[in-house]
């Protein structure tokens, strides 16, 4: 799976705009400002969240891991489960970006705003557990049954 | 002597460990579905290949302690070794396990004995995969694998000894005058026969067995279950003829021998 480190950003984007957009502090002031970063901050500082949310998930995945690159722009995985589900790569991307995602914000709240942060850090919680269920989900070994008759004979 | 061929399918026995090891596992994660994923995977046998690696092994391992356990029914005297052709590139392609037994080997139960076999070796292989997981489950697997031993053992049955002494009512024979010796032995059994030529009569007969005269009246020919099978004189081991004459006599000798048993038939036709 290749994750794509401006897609990620862009979804953290919108994360921070919803609560700062729809959040205000006990003093009536509205967050926006206080919670999103400007466009120079928001690669460099989100990018370093990216990169070790990302490292969690090759570490919880590593048995099914056998090779990974990061780069400015992309973090590559190549996972193989030889009994995983159909969808598996497809599927397995989406838990990874999502966990990802949330872990970042989570991360990135909880310097400023931890009560904030604390429902991210479930979310992601939640998100890696869902992850590590679906990787190491194991397909059964026999899809349909056939059984060859065992002989035996004497010449 | 006999050979014992058993055919087995490397890719039932492995689906049968697999489903078993992936039922444990999903019981085990139904405890606890989150933190028993990794559990369940690991526990539940194949396809990673260091699962595959161990299954191999410990089936190779299984089909050789089968064989062991077939010791006491191999024939000593066969001078054949027990085989089996599982290698690892076998996959799941049947294999064959074959064991020189005895000619009295009781073959009704030969198709019993490979689906018992594979029972037990798949028994082994479980038993094998949890001895260091679950040691208690590993013990239940190890006492399936003694049920398939006990149940092997008993379908391993000797047939009544043969009747050793085969009775022939008749030999007739005839020696030409080119001293060729045509015969025919009926008897109650495989009756072995040479067709006469020409001039076909009774003539006196001496039977020897192992040297010792036989009276036609009573001819009894000791021969082992193996010649028993032969349906015609030429599939006898060995047999030679010779012929003279002296006088009014033609005498001719027919000689059968294997396994330190022999017989001779000795045919004599008075010419004058």
């Amino acid at each position: 799976m290749t994750i794509t480190i401006a897609t990620v950003i862009s979804a953290i984007k919108r994360h921070l705009s919803i609560i700062g957009k729809r959040l205000y502090s006990k003093d009536g002031k509205n967050m926006f400002s206080d919670i999103t970063l400007s466009s120079a901050e928001y690669t460099p500082i989100l990018t370093q969240y990216i990169n070790a949310s990302a490292q969690d998930v090759e570490a919880v995945l590593k048995q099914f891991i056998t090779a990974s690159t990061y780069s400015d722009s992309t973090i590559s995985m190549t996972i193989a489960n030889t009994r995983g589900d159909n969808d598996f790569e497809t599927r397995t991307q989406a838990l990874a970006e999502s966990y990802i995602t949330l872990n970042s914000v989570g991360e990135y709240l909880s310097m400023t705003h931890p009560d904030l942060a604390q429902k991210y850090q479930r979310d992601a919680k939640q998100r890696i557990e869902s992850l590590v269920e679906y990787v190491f989900y194991k397909k059964p070994p026999v899809s349909t049954f056939s059984f060859t008759n065992p002989t035996g004979s004497v010449s | 002597m006999a050979t014992l061929t058993l055919t087995l399918s490397a890719g039932d026995i492995k689906k049968a460990v697999k489903s078993d090891t992936y039922i444990t596992g999903q019981i085990d994660k139904s405890a606890d579905a989150v933190k028993n994923a990794s559990l369940a995977y690991n526990e539940s046998a194949g396809d990673d290949s260091y699962h595959e690696v161990k299954l191999y092994r410990t089936m190779k391992g299984a089909v050789s302690k089968f064989e062991a356990n077939m010791v006491e029914f191999i024939d000593p005297s066969s001078g054949s070794n027990v085989a089996n052709t599982l290698t690892s590139s076998t996959g799941d392609d049947t294999f064959t396990i074959t064991i020189p037994v005895g000619s009295r080997f009781y073959a009704a139960f030969a198709n019993t004995l490979s689906a018992l076999a594979q029972e037990y070796i798949i028994n082994i292989m479980l038993y094998t995969w949890w001895q260091s997981i679950k040691p208690a489950l590993a013990k239940d697997y190890y006492q399936f694998a003694q049920e398939s031993l006990t149940m092997v053992t008993k379908t391993l049955s000797k047939t009544p000894p043969s009747t050793t002494m085969q009775t022939y009512t008749d030999v007739t024979g005839d020696i030409d005058a080119t001293y060729a010796l045509s015969f025919d032995l009926q008897g109650t059994k495989n009756a072995v026969t040479k067709t006469v030529t020409s001039g076909a009569q009774t003539v006196y007969q001496d039977v020897f067995f192992n040297g010792e005269r036989q009276t036609l009246s009573d001819l009894q020919v000791a021969i082992d279950s193996d010649w028993i099978t032969q349906d015609t004189e030429s599939d006898w081991p060995q047999y030679v003829v010779t012929a003279n004459s002296s006088g009014s006599e033609r005498t001719g000798h027919v000689f059968f021998s294997k396994g330190g048993k022999s017989i001779i038939l000795t045919l004599t036709q008075q010419t004058a």
